[in-house]
C-alpha cells in the first residue's frame, strides 16, 4: 500500500533531534505490511564459532543444546554434516577456509572471496529479482573481535563472492541503520520552502548518481561481469543509505503499535567495540590477536539487544534477510566471570582464559567438558534471538509468531578441532516447511542449504558456482514437512 | 650450498619439483591464483582482465586535493563513520588492490557525505575551468562539465554523460539558484558517480580474452595511480588526448619520459609511502607497551629508511637487505638502545649493533609481524615466505591433520622453539632419533627456517641476544631454499643475520618476488600467477638498469602487463547447470 508523505512534516525523535523525511515527492513504503497482508518469506542466519563436538550435539537437550529446549517443536538439529570441500580447495588455516563456506556451501575462491552468495542473499535475489521489497535489503550484525581474513567474521557474501559489510557491533549504530539517522535540529532560520528546495536538489543529485550506476551495470556498459557486480553492490549501498534517511512511517505514526521503536539504543559497557583493526590501540596487558577480556554477561546482553532490534525490524518489515554473528569464526575471545549451564555445569572464564583465549585453551586442547560449557553459553545467546522472534505478543496474520514465519539457519564453521565432518547446524521456524527433531544422518552442508531453499521455489545454484568444485545436492527429504 | 648454486642445480625447473614434493606445501606461485587469464595465441604471457577498483581513502583525498584544490579535514580523512573506510588488506599485501574489496553501506555513505562537503567549499574559480556564467548558454555549460568531468573521471565524458550532468545543472538553475550552485551540484554528483568512485577501464573493447593495449587515458590513469596515488595531471591528459601516449610499443619512449617526470614530482613519494606501509604492516605492532605514538613512529621510521635508501641515496633495491643505515624516530632509536641525536627522524649507522643489518631487521618491520610477546616462529616464517618468496602456504594435507592434532596435544607445554625442533626431529629417520614422519616438517621446513634468524629479536624488534632466558642457545641458524623437497643439500644455510641478509640480497627468487610486489602495487591487483610470470623479466630489466627504485618503476611501467588488459566476460552464464556429483558425503 503506497502512502504519499507530506514534505512539510518534521517529526521529533529521541532527544532534541529531528528526523527528516525523505526528499522524494512521493514515497512508497513496503507494499507488504506484516500485520495485514500475506506472510513474506524471511531468512536469518545465526552463526557461532568453533563448532560443537558431535557427541555433545547428540546429547540433545542434556548437553550444550539445552537452551534450545523451549523451541524443540520448532527446530531441527543436524550433528553430522560434512564440509570437507572446504579443505580441498581452500587456503590458509581452517577458520579462513571454512568461514566463507558456512552458509555458502562451496569452497572459497580464497580466504577473502567466497564461491558465491550466502543463503539469505540467494533468497533475497531469487524471490525479488527486481530488487528488495523492503526499505533495507539485508542487514548484518553481531559480535566479533578478530581481524584478518573477512571469512572469519563476515556472514553476508555477495553473488560475486565478495564480502558484504562487516557485522555491525554496536546496538546504537544498528538502531540508527534500521530506524534512520537523526538530522541536526532545525534551527528555524530557513523557511520551509527553502528546506523543500534543498531536498529537491538533493533528490536531483542522487537521481543523477543513481542513473549513472544503472547505466554502468546495464548492457550498454563497457564493463565486464565482475566489475558490474561490484558496482551493483555499491548501487545497492546507495539505495540503502537513501532509505536510512527515511524513518519508517509505520514506526512513527500513532498507530504504529508493535513497530514503534523504543528510545535510541545505548551500547552496553565493557565491550571493545572499536577493536576493529590492528591500528586500534589495546589497553595495557591485552595482547592481540585476543580480544580484551570481556564480561561474559555483558557480551550476551549486547547480542540479545541486537537480536531484539532484528526482531523489531523483521516485525516492521524493514528488512527480511539478515545475519547475526554471536561469536566469530575462529575468534580468540577472552571472557571474565562464571557461567553456569544447568546441563553442563559451571565454567570459570577468569581461570580458563587467564593467559589465552577460549580457542586455544579449550578447543585446541580438546577439553570437552569445558567446550560443552562454553557452547552452552553461546547457545544461550542464540536462544535469546529465537526468544525475541518468538514473542507471543506479536502474532502475524496467519496466527503464528515471527519465528514460525522466518527461516532461521544456525551454523558454525567446523566440527571438532578443525575437523570438517560432524559439523553442527540447526534450523528454526521455516514457515512450516520443515520437521523438528534431531537428524544424525551424514549429509553435506550443500545438501542442507539446497533443501532449505527448495520449499520456497528456489533453485539455489549451490554446487555450480565454483570453477573447479561441482556438486549436485541431494534432497534431505527426511526434514521436509 | 649458496642460493646461486641452487639456481644452477634447479634452474627454472624448481617449480616442477612441486609434483615430487611429499606434500604440495606452497600454493600457486604469486598469490591467491584466483584470476589467471587465458594464454593467447601470439602472446607469450597472458595479462589481467579489468576489474573495477574502488578508490581508497588516500586516493580519494589525493584526487580531491590535486584536482580540486580541497584539503580534507582530519575528520574527513580519518574519522570512523565519516571518512571513506580504510581498506583492510582484503587480498594480498596492498590496500590498493581491486580484488576482494569489502562492500558495505559505509562506503557510499562516506563518498556521498564527502562529495557534499567538497562541493560546498571548492573554489570553483580556482579550478581553471571556464568560470563564466553559463546560464542559457548550453555550449558553455557542456564545455565546463566536460572539462571538469575529464579531470575527475580520468577520461573524456561521453555525450550521454555530458547531457545527463547538463540536465542536472539545468534543473538546479530552474530552481532559481544560479549558475554557481548548479555547478556545485554537478560536482557533488560527479564525486559520487561510478567513474570517479571506481577506477574503470573498458573491458569489452576486444573479443573476450583477447589482449589489447590500454588507450591513452587508461594508461595515464594507471601511471598516475601507480606513481602519485591520484588522478592524471594536465600533461598526461593532453598526451592521452593527442594519442601521443598509450599502451602500445610505439609510445614506450613517451611513457618513459613521463615516468621520469612523474618520479621527479614530490607526489611520487606517495608511492613509496603506501608501498612500504602495506609491505611492512607496521600498524600491526602489538607488543607490550606499544602506544599509538610509538606505532606511528615505527611506521614513519620504516618509511623514512626506505626513502632514504632508495630516493636520497639512489640505492639498489637488493641492498636494502644489507644496508647498515636505518632511519629512526627518537622513540624508535631508544627502543633498540640507540641514544637519539635529536627530536627528528634521523639516519643512524647500525653496523655496531649486534645482528642489525638491512631493512628486515628494522624494528618497524619486525614489529609488523604483530607478535604479542615472544616471537612466533610459524607466524613469522609464513609472513616471510609470503612477503619475500611470494609463496602462499596451503592447506594441511589430509594425512597430516590428525598428526597435527595429536602433535599439538603431545607438545602442548613446549614453547615454539621447542615445537619446531620436535617437528624437525619427527622427520628424521629412526636411526637418527626421529620417527621418519615428515608430514609436518615437509611444509614447515619451507618457512620456519626463515624465522630462525629473527629469534634473536623480540616482538618490538629489540635484540634479545643469542641465548634465551634460561641461558640455552636460541636456534638462530636457519636456511633458505628454492627446493620444495627435504633435500638438505639444497639448502643455503646461515648462522648470522649478515649471512642471512646477504643470501636474500643474492636470491633471484626474492628479488623477483620484489618485482612481483611492485607489479601488483602498480596495477592495483592482488598478485596471481600472471604477475609471477612477469616478475622475472621485470626483475632482469630493473637489474640491468641499475637495480634502483627508479629502474624498478621504469621496468614495471614498461612491462606489457602494465600497458595491456584483456577483455572480460561480459554476460553471466545463463543459470546453474547440473554437473557430475562430487561423490557424496
Amino acid at each position: 500500500m503506497k502512502r504519499a508523505l507530506s514534505r512539510r512534516t518534521l517529526l521529533r525523535g529521541a532527544g532534541s533531534v529531528a528526523i527528516g523525511l525523505p526528499f522524494l515527492e512521493e514515497m512508497g513504503f513496503p507494499t507488504s505490511n506484516a500485520a495485514t497482508t500475506a506472510i513474506p518469506s524471511r531468512l536469518l542466519t545465526l552463526s557461532f564459532g568453533l563448532g560443537i563436538p558431535t557427541e555433545q550435539a547428540e546429547l540433545g537437550f542434556r548437553g550444550p543444546l539445552q537452551p534450545f529446549q523451549p523451541f524443540a517443536n520448532k527446530m531441527a538439529f543436524f550433528s553430522r554434516l560434512d564440509m570437507s570441500q572446504a579443505d580441498t580447495y581452500g587456503s590458509g588455516t581452517t577458520h579462513f577456509k571454512t568461514g566463507d563456506v558456512l552458509f555458502v556451501g562451496e569452497p572459497q575462491k580464497n580466504e577473502y572471496t567466497a564461491a558465491g552468495p550466502s543463503l539469505e542473499q540467494i533468497m533475497l535475489r531469487e524471490l525479488h529479482p527486481a530488487g528488495s521489497p523492503t526499505r533495507i535489503s539485508s542487514t548484518s550484525a553481531g559480535l566479533w573481535f578478530t581481524y584478518g581474513a573477512p571469512s572469519r567474521y563476515v556472514c553476508h557474501w555477495n553473488y560475486d563472492g565478495t564480502p558484504g559489510p562487516a557485522p555491525e557491533r554496536r546496538p546504537s549504530r544498528l538502531f540508527t541503520k534500521i530506524f534512520g539517522d537523526p538530522l541536526p535540529a532545525h534551527t528555524g532560520t530557513s523557511s520551509e520552502l527553502e528546506l523543500a528546495q534543498r531536498r529537491r536538489i538533493k533528490r536531483s543529485i542522487l537521481d543523477s548518481v543513481l542513473e549513472e550506476y544503472k547505466f554502468a551495470i546495464s548492457d550498454r556498459s563497457y564493463l565486464g561481469t565482475e566489475s558490474k557486480a561490484k558496482l551493483e553492490i555499491h548501487l545497492e549501498g546507495i539505495r540503502n543509505v537513501e532509505q536510512r534517511l527515511l524513518p519508517a512511517e509505520m514506526a512513527l505514526t500513532p498507530a504504529a503499535g508493535a513497530c514503534m521503536p523504543t528510545a535510541t539504543q545505548e551500547d552496553p559497557a565493557g565491550l571493545p567495540y572499536d577493536q576493529e583493526t590492528p591500528l586500534t590501540p589495546q589497553p595495557a596487558g591485552v595482547f592481540k590477536p585476543h580480544s580484551a577480556p570481556m564480561d561474559h554477561a555483558a557480551y550476551m546482553e549486547t547480542f540479545r539487544l541486537q537480536a531484539e532490534l532484528f526482531a523489531l525490524a523483521l516485525r516492521c518489515d524493514i528488512f527480511r534477510f539478515g545475519s547475526l554473528l554471536c561469536t566469530d569464526k575462529g575468534g580468540n575471545l577472552q571472557f571474565t566471570g562464571q557461567y553456569t549451564g544447568a546441563s553442563v555445569g559451571t565454567i570459570d572464564f577468569d581461570r580458563e582464559t587467564a593467559s589465552d583465549s577460549i580457542h586455544n585453551e579449550l578447543f585446541h586442547r580438546q577439553r570437552l567438558a569445558q567446550i560443552g560449557q562454553y557452547q552452552h553459553y553461546c547457545m544461550s545467546g542464540l536462544a535469546s534471538a529465537l526468544t525475541a522472534l518468538d514473542d507471543p505478543l506479536f502474532i502475524e496474520s496467519n496466527g503464528k509468531t515471527l519465528l514460525d514465519n522466518t527461516l532461521v539457519v544456525i551454523g558454525t564453521e567446523y566440527g571438532l578441532d578443525h575437523g570438517l565432518s560432524g559439523v553442527f547446524h540447526a534450523v528454526a521456524g521455516g514457515h512450516g516447511h520443515f520437521k523438528s527433531g534431531f537428524f544424525q544422518d551424514q549429509a553435506n552442508v550443500i545438501d542442507l542449504y539446497d533443501t532449505l531453499l527448495k520449499p520456497y521455489g528456489i533453485r539455489s545454484g549451490i554446487g555450480t558456482r565454483h570453477a573447479a568444485f561441482k556438486y549436485t545436492p541431494t534432497e534431505l527429504s527426511a526434514i521436509l514437512a | 650450498m649458496a642460493i646461486p648454486q641452487l639456481k644452477r642445480k634447479f634452474g627454472v625447473g624448481a617449480a616442477g619439483m612441486l609434483g615430487l614434493a611429499i606434500c604440495a606445501c606452497s600454493g600457486e606461485p604469486g598469490g591467491q591464483g584466483s584470476d589467471v587469464g587465458p594464454v593467447l595465441p601470439g602472446s607469450e604471457l597472458s595479462v589481467r582482465t579489468g576489474l573495477a577498483g574502488r578508490l581508497t581513502r588516500d586516493q580519494h583525498a589525493h584526487i580531491v586535493q590535486d584536482v580540486l584544490g580541497v584539503q580534507l579535514t582530519e575528520k574527513e580523512r580519518s574519522a570512523d563513520g565519516f571518512a571513506v573506510p580504510e581498506e583492510k588488506n582484503s587480498t594480498g599485501l596492498f590496500q590498493n588492490a581491486a580484488d576482494g574489496q569489502p562492500a558495505g553501506d559505509d562506503y557510499p555513505l562516506a563518498f556521498g557525505r564527502l562529495a557534499a562537503a567538497v562541493a560546498g567549499r571548492v573554489d570553483l574559480a580556482g579550478l581553471g575551468l571556464d568560470a563564466a556564467p553559463c546560464a542559457g548558454e548550453v555550449a558553455c555549460r557542456i564545455h565546463w562539465i566536460a572539462d571538469l568531468g575529464q579531470r575527475l573521471f580520468r577520461r573524456p565524458l561521453s555525450e550521454r554523460e555530458q547531457a545527463a550532468f547538463a540536465s542536472l545543472h539545468a534543473s538546479v538553475v530552474a530552481e532559481g539558484l544560479g549558475d554557481e550552485q548548479a555547478k556545485r551540484s554537478v560536482l557533488e554528483a560527479m564525486l559520487q558517480a561510478p567513474p570517479f568512485v571506481f577506477r574503470l577501464e573498458r573491458e569489452n573493447a576486444a573479443a573476450i580474452g583477447e589482449k589489447r593495449y590500454l588507450d591513452g587515458f587508461e594508461l595515464a590513469s594507471r601511471l598516475s595511480f601507480f606513481l602519485w596515488d591520484s588522478a592524471p595531471d594536465a600533461q598526461l591528459r593532453a598526451l592521452a588526448e593527442s594519442n601521443t601516449l598509450d599502451g602500445s610499443p610505439r609510445s614506450i619512449m613517451v611513457l618513459r619520459e613521463q615516468v621520469l617526470r612523474m618520479l621527479d614530482d614530490p607526489r611520487a613519494h606517495r608511492m613509496t609511502h603506501a608501498f612500504i606501509r602495506d609491505f611492512a604492516e607496521t600498524e600491526r605492532a602489538s607488543f607490550a607497551g606499544i602506544t599509538p605514538e610509538l606505532r606511528a613512529a615505527l611506521s614513519e621510521s620504516m618509511v623514512a629508511s626506505f626513502e632514504s635508501h632508495l630516493w636520497q641515496d639512489r640505492g639498489q633495491i637488493k641492498t636494502l637487505f644489507t644496508s647498515t643505515q636505518m632511519a629512526l624516530a627518537p622513540s624508535v632509536a631508544a627502543l633498540i638502545g640507540i641514544t637519539p641525536r635529536s627530536d627528528a627522524i634521523e639516519s643512524y649507522a647500525v653496523s655496531a649493533l649486534p645482528e642489525r643489518v638491512g631493512w628486515l631487521t628494522h624494528p618497524g618491520f619486525i614489529a609488523g609481524f604483530g607478535d604479542a610477546d615472544v616471537g612466533k616462529i610459524v607466524h613469522r616464517g609464513i609472513s616471510l615466505m609470503v612477503k619475500l618468496m611470494c609463496r602462499q602456504p596451503i592447506r594441511i594435507p589430509d594425512g597430516a591433520i590428525a598428526v597435527a592434532g595429536s602433535f599439538n596435544q603431545a607438545f602442548a607445554n613446549l614453547n615454539e622453539r621447542q615445537r619446531s625442533e620436535q617437528r624437525r626431529l619427527m622427520a628424521k629417520p629412526v636411526a637418527e632419533g626421529g620417527s621418519n614422519n615428515p608430514s609436518c616438517w615437509a611444509c614447515h621446513s619451507q618457512f620456519e627456517p626463515l624465522a630462525y634468524g629473527f629469534n634473536r629479536f623480540d616482538a618490538a624488534g629489540r635484540y634479545l641476544g643469542e641465548v634465551d632466558a634460561t641461558g640455552a642457545p636460541l636456534p638462530t641458524d636457519g636456511w633458505m631454499t628454492d627446493d620444495l623437497t627435504l633435500d638438505e643439500s639444497a639448502r643455503a644455510p646461515y648462522a648470522t643475520m649478515h649471512e642471512f641478509m646477504a643470501l636474500m640480497a643474492d636470491s633471484e627468487t626474492i628479488q623477483a618476488c620484489m618485482a612481483q610486489h611492485f607489479l601488483s602495487f602498480a596495477t592495483g591487483r592482488a598478485a596471481t600467477a600472471i604477475e609471477h610470470d612477469f616478475s622475472k623479466s621485470v626483475h632482469v630489466e630493473q637489474e640491468k638498469n641499475g637495480g634502483t627504485l627508479h629502474a624498478m618503476v621504469e621496468a614495471v611501467a614498461s612491462s606489457e602487463l602494465f600497458r595491456s588488459t584483456a577483455a572480460a566476460q561480459i554476460a553471466p552464464e545463463t543459470g546453474p547447470q547440473p554437473q557430475a556429483p562430487m561423490g557424496g558425503p
